[in-house]
């Protein structure tokens, strides 16, 4: 079963991004995934196999911001990603191991607030994120050092849908925070069917979306690579491609290898929508 | 029905919230400062968030009803609009909902005073003429009544207001409180049509016509005063076989005399608005039918509208009186 779900991720075109702060969270996730340390890059440790990419980007907010903001870049190719916040968090009561999402997520200053668009079952609760480790857990709440930070970065890149916190409960009031490397692994690894269920369900709807863009995107950039297209000429061509979806107009039969000039490529792909008129 | 529940601090303890909250035990409550934080964010995927919006319940400050479009009515000259609700439960492809807000949440205001107040105040302009105000522009005006509860406030509210005409517009069904109400004669329970085959391609979560018609034919039983909403009229090969299908379905079960109105009105949607929607959904089909653009709004070519208006009507002025027929024009 887990595997079976760690291969349907690893299969999506929709990137999955795990962002952690410790290296102790990531690791049993660098197991689950079987993912390769990416050598060349040197700024943080990044993993991937497949579409599946890894960050440990150090304890704390200034840390985290960094992490995503580099990490986008890097991933500014892929045109569909899917972010995920995975670490520790503290809680007043609840049980340790718990698995949360994020429905909340506040600073000292401001909430920002993450959507649940799918079904999942995963418990819901706020997420406070504090500068110090947190020893009063004065509100009925997750408290982490990294969860708004995580959020308002990637949402700087991607849609807030795109972009979700899971925490995992390693203090209460009753247990005191504990930094054990295998304790902090244990307890995500624990909960490591949930979190690929939880990212299966999220990228399988979000390649609903792109499955076809795709395709099409990778046609447009093959057109706009090798002829000159303005600007208002791929424009032109964006909205050509869209309407060729619709009018479910083979790749294949467009055959535009022969021109040479950007507008006889787009009149081309217009005559062929006129061949195939759209019906409802 | 909803899985979170956001509430604006100034309305955590309105008795209309305490109400809606309690009627949704299984909901996960978020406290927020105001529901711009929430429905207003520019990152946000209304198609993705379409698929579990949650209920935000807030306050409104201004602007309470305004002035309907040019062309939009049923007889008067004094048009205007109210939103309780934006958005809608239903899913409606050719909806302008999807290119307007950027978020799918479904964002109710429950001081409903604050509305009727200034409705009160509009009509009060010219006590002589009859004012008109719709509701339906930005919601179903129904189908989230067994949550909000508003055809039960609005109704009797518009009793008190001499001049003034209420539509409630809605593809819904839940007409439970306006069958435990004593008909008003001046609301008008409006439904929204569109033919089978449209009905099975586009609107997604709508009830049946059969269980539509079933919905008015009770309403009408009960005395309330109806009108039918052929809008949009979206084309596609036989639309006018299932156009008089569709007519032939209705006026069996419906009383054609006791109709207040139709109104009639082809795809239509503002450019800006058109555009988002093709941002959303590129490989909808009926957005990749032949569209031209009149006035900033897109439309089918002019003269398929004018065949599409002609035919309709004609068919519908088999069963109603030319005075009953309003087609629209803005």
């Amino acid at each position: 079963m887990l595997k079976a779900t760690q291969q349907h991720i690893m299969a999506q075109t929709t990137q999955t991004i795990i962002a952690c702060a410790l290296a102790c969270e990531a690791k049993p996730l660098i197991d689950a995934f079987k993912l390769k340390k990416i050598t060349d890059i040197h700024a943080f440790s990044v993993y991937q196999a497949g579409s599946v990419f890894l960050i440990v980007s150090g304890m704390g907010q200034t840390n985290m911001s960094a992490a995503i903001n580099w990490l986008s870049g890097y991933l500014q190719s892929y045109p569909s990603l899917f972010w995920l916040n995975i670490g520790v968090a503290g809680h007043p009561s609840a049980d340790i191991g718990h698995l949360f999402c994020a429905l909340k997520i506040s600073d000292q200053q401001q909430s920002l607030y993450p959507t649940k668009w799918s079904k999942h079952k995963i418990t819901l609760e706020p997420l406070i994120t504090v500068n110090n480790e947190e020893l009063l857990y004065q509100e009925q709440a997750l408290y982490d050092m990294e969860g708004f930070a995580f959020y308002q970065s990637a949402t700087r890149f991607n849609s807030q849908e795109r972009v979700q916190c899971l925490k995992i409960i390693s203090d209460n009031k009753e247990h005191a925070v504990n930094r054990d490397k295998t304790y902090i692994s244990n307890l995500i690894a624990h909960q490591c069917e949930h979190i690929m269920a939880f990212i299966a369900l999220h990228t399988g709807a979000l390649e609903k979306l792109n499955f076809n863009s795709n395709a099409f995107k990778a046609f447009q950039q093959q057109l706009t690579d090798t002829l000159h297209f303005s600007h208002s000429q791929q424009l032109q061509l964006s909205k050509l491609c869209q309407s060729a979806q619709s009018h479910q107009i083979d790749l294949d039969s467009l055959d535009v290898t022969q021109e040479t000039q950007a507008k006889n490529v787009l009149s081309l792909i217009k005559q062929q929508l006129d061949l195939n008129a759209v019906t409802l | 029905m909803v899985d979170i529940v956001y509430v604006e601090t100034e309305v955590k303890d309105h008795p209309r919230t305490l109400a809606i909250l309690k009627r949704l035990k299984k909901a996960t409550v978020v406290e927020i400062e105001r529901y711009s934080e929430v429905f207003n964010p520019k990152a946000q995927n209304f198609r993705l968030q379409k698929n579990n919006p949650a209920l935000i319940i807030a306050k409104k400050h201004k602007s309470f009803a305004l002035p309907a479009p040019e062309g939009y009515g049923v007889g008067s000259d004094k048009n205007y609009y109210f939103s309780h609700m934006l958005n809608c439960l239903y899913d409606c492809r050719y909806c302008f909902l999807q290119g307007m807000y950027r978020s799918a949440h479904y964002l109710l205001f429950v001081n409903y005073e604050d509305f009727v107040s200034e409705i009160k105040q509009i009509a009060q302009q010219n006590p002589t003429k009859d004012y008109w105000f719709f509701s339906g522009y930005d919601c179903d005006s129904l189908a989230m009544e067994p949550i909000t509860h508003f055809s039960d406030y609005i109704v009797e509210a518009f009793k008190d207001i001499p001049n003034a005409y209420l539509e409630l517009r809605t593809k819904s069904t839940q007409i439970r409180q306006l069958l435990n109400q004593t008909p008003n004669p001046k609301v008008i329970n409006a439904f929204s049509f569109t033919d089978e085959y449209s009905h099975q391609q586009l609107e997604k979560g709508v009830p049946s016509v059969a269980k539509r018609l079933e919905a008015m034919k009770k309403l009408q039983d009960h005395g309330w005063v109806l009108g039918l909403r052929f809008d949009p009229l979206v084309y596609h090969a036989d639309y006018q076989q299932h156009f008089k299908q569709l007519l032939e379905q209705v006026f069996t079960q419906i009383d054609a005399k006791r109709i207040h109105s139709v109104s009639l009105g082809v795809f239509r949607m503002p450019r800006q608005t058109f555009k988002n929607m093709i941002d959303l959904y590129p490989q909808e089909k009926l957005f990749n039918q032949s569209f031209h653009i009149k006035n900033k709004n897109i439309s089918y070519e002019q003269s398929r509208e004018d065949d599409m208006m002609d035919i309709c009507s004609q068919e519908l002025l088999k069963y109603i009186s030319p005075n009953q027929l309003f087609p629209c024009l803005f």
